[in-house]
């Protein structure tokens, strides 16, 4: 008979940051806390796919069918922002400064890690564009080599459908010094200069 | 010059390679290790190389430079000289996890720890630079900028993944055009700093190579080095070679044009060296090179690089090999050389010679 432990060791040791010591440790934690905590941490775990989806609009995480955003009438449906994960709209929520409405894609283009253009789910977004009078695109990627290309690739399927398409913009980072700056990012600043 | 003089004082190593646990103080000037081969004096000279660079010349992975049935290795350097002294001290463990710290605190960034301490190797691997193939010269000016410029790795980094990445979409069975140019802008961008900051090393360079060509080969032909890039490195000129190469980059399945496709080129009396130099030739070259990369490095860290030689003895005939140690003891810095015949190193002054052997360094 397997060892319960070992093996709730090795469940736990194959998530994100966590090492064989740490699933170790928390493995015993659970165990040695009171029952309940184990049983409400299994139904939380058991049940998480079957509550959450994707909302069949805009792709990010939702217990209903269509997300909080997606269905508030209060939001602009004038201009739609388009990130790669949703912690990234979690992130620009937390800001607040955006009141239009989102497109989660899941993926960034990246041949190197095996995801081609035809693994990003444009379809949908495409569609949207077509379908609702959208004024803007901004696309919210990050500035990493993959989010820059897919921004740019994007760009180039959304541009014929005769939307304005726009990149949020980058620079020096808030309280930044130019000195450590990289000359790539230096460059960009200095091409998003404005006027004061 | 006014370059503060800076040296080894001492240094300590534990299971780094075939050295278990070794206590070494150097002298002040040239510093001769002789033993036969295997026994340990390139790994002495590779410990010395890392305290400075990080960086195995020989290409070693972290995990390879500990010792056989080690759990980790330590580097542990005095430094000092004109400048206060500091302690080097660092870790590196079997799984390939390494620990940098200078007085007890981590460096910022690897750039500025290598200016803190230069030191310039020459390997017998070096001779490649002026006989092969571009890749080791684009090499040697990429780890001299990595050094120099605290964030020449981090583009050139972007650099290389955006042009492995538009390269495996070219290959693909059903290429997507839009996909594959949505990594120009990033190659254009990052190829122009790449191109401008190589091209700005090799003007600094250029006079330096060739004075110390001049002074090791006596009367030998003019010599000179351009940096000849296949695209001007500017974004507008690098967005339009992209942008019409696109149908023979299909056709090939890779990208042509860009800094990965620059040429180094050393030029004797306006032929190239590549082809055209003798054997005593080349190697005069790849030397005045690591006396320009030392003179370089002298200029932008206000420090005397160490200068580490491996092998050297055999590299050049006698009157070239006499001129170059006079050029050395000009230089006035911390000079390592190993060999396996200590007659053969022409320097008299300031000189101390050490013998190793399995893995132990005794003063000769």
């Amino acid at each position: 008979m397997a060892d319960p432990i070992a093996e709730l060791t090795s469940l736990l040791s194959r998530l994100p940051g966590i090492g064989e010591r740490t699933a170790a440790r928390l493995a015993y934690h659970v165990l040695q806390a009171p029952p309940e905590y184990a049983q409400a941490l299994a139904q939380g775990l058991s049940t998480i796919h079957a509550r959450v989806r994707r909302c069949e609009r805009c792709k990010n995480y939702t217990t209903d069918s269509v997300c909080r955003i997606c269905a508030d009438v209060a939001r602009d449906s004038s201009v739609l922002c388009v990130v790669a994960r949703p912690q990234d709209l979690a992130a620009l929520e937390r800001g607040g400064g955006f009141r239009g409405r989102y497109y989660v894609l899941h993926a960034l283009l990246s041949p190197l890690d095996g995801v081609g253009p035809e693994a990003l789910d444009l379809p949908p977004l495409l569609a949207r564009v077509k379908n609702e009078s959208l004024s803007e695109v901004i696309i919210a990627t990050p500035l990493s080599v993959e989010g820059e290309a897919t921004a740019l690739y994007l760009a180039q399927e959304l541009r014929p459908l005769g939307v304005k398409c726009t990149r949020i913009a980058s620079g020096l980072p808030h309280g930044g010094e130019l000195e450590y700056t990289d000359q790539v990012t230096l460059a960009r600043a200095l091409d998003g200069r404005r006027e004061l | 010059m006014s370059a503060q003089r800076q040296r080894l004082l001492r240094l300590r190593v534990r299971e780094f390679r075939n050295l278990h646990e070794l206590d070494f103080e150097p002298g002040e000037r040239f510093n001769v290790l002789s033993g036969d081969n295997g026994q340990g004096k390139s790994n002495l000279l590779e410990a010395i190389d890392y305290v400075g660079t990080l960086r195995s010349f020989r290409g070693a992975q972290t995990a390879e430079l500990v010792g056989e049935h080690a759990a980790g290795a330590e580097l542990l350097a005095s430094v000092g000289g004109d400048v206060l002294p500091h302690e080097h001290r660092i870790r590196l463990s079997r799984e390939g996890r390494r620990e940098v710290a200078v007085d007890g605190k981590r460096p910022r960034s690897r750039a500025q720890y290598a200016l803190s301490l230069p030191v310039v190797i020459f390997h017998p691997g070096d001779l490649e630079l002026t006989t092969g193939s571009p890749e080791p010269r684009r090499a040697f000016l990429d780890r001299l900028l990595e050094r120099l410029d605290e964030t020449y790795a981090t583009t050139l980094a972007a650099y290389t993944r955006a042009l492995a990445s538009r390269n495996r979409l070219l290959k693909a069975e059903q290429p997507n055009r839009k996909a594959i140019t949505s990594y120009d802008e990033l190659l254009a961008s990052a190829g122009s700093v790449l191109g401008q900051a190589r091209a700005a090393l090799v003007t600094e360079l250029g006079p330096r190579v060739a004075d110390a060509f001049a002074e090791i080969t006596g009367d030998g032909p003019p010599m000179s080095l351009r940096y000849e890039p296949r695209v001007a490195p500017s974004m507008q000129a690098m967005r339009e070679a992209l942008e019409q190469a696109i149908d023979k980059d299909l056709a090939r399945g890779f990208t042509a044009d860009g800094p990965h496709a620059d040429e180094l080129v050393f030029r004797l009396q306006e032929t190239k060296a590549r082809r055209y130099a003798s054997q005593g030739q080349h190697r005069a070259l790849v030397l005045a090179l690591k006396v320009a990369e030392l003179q370089e490095l002298e200029r932008r860290s206000g420090r005397t690089p160490m200068f580490l030689l491996d092998d050297v003895s055999s590299e050049l005939d006698r009157q070239r090999n006499r001129s170059f140690f006079a050029l050395l003891s000009r230089q006035g810095g911390q000079v390592f050389l190993t060999t396996t015949q200590p007659e053969l190193i022409l320097v008299e002054e300031a000189r101390v010679d050490f013998r190793v052997r399995a893995g132990v360094v005794t003063r000769a």
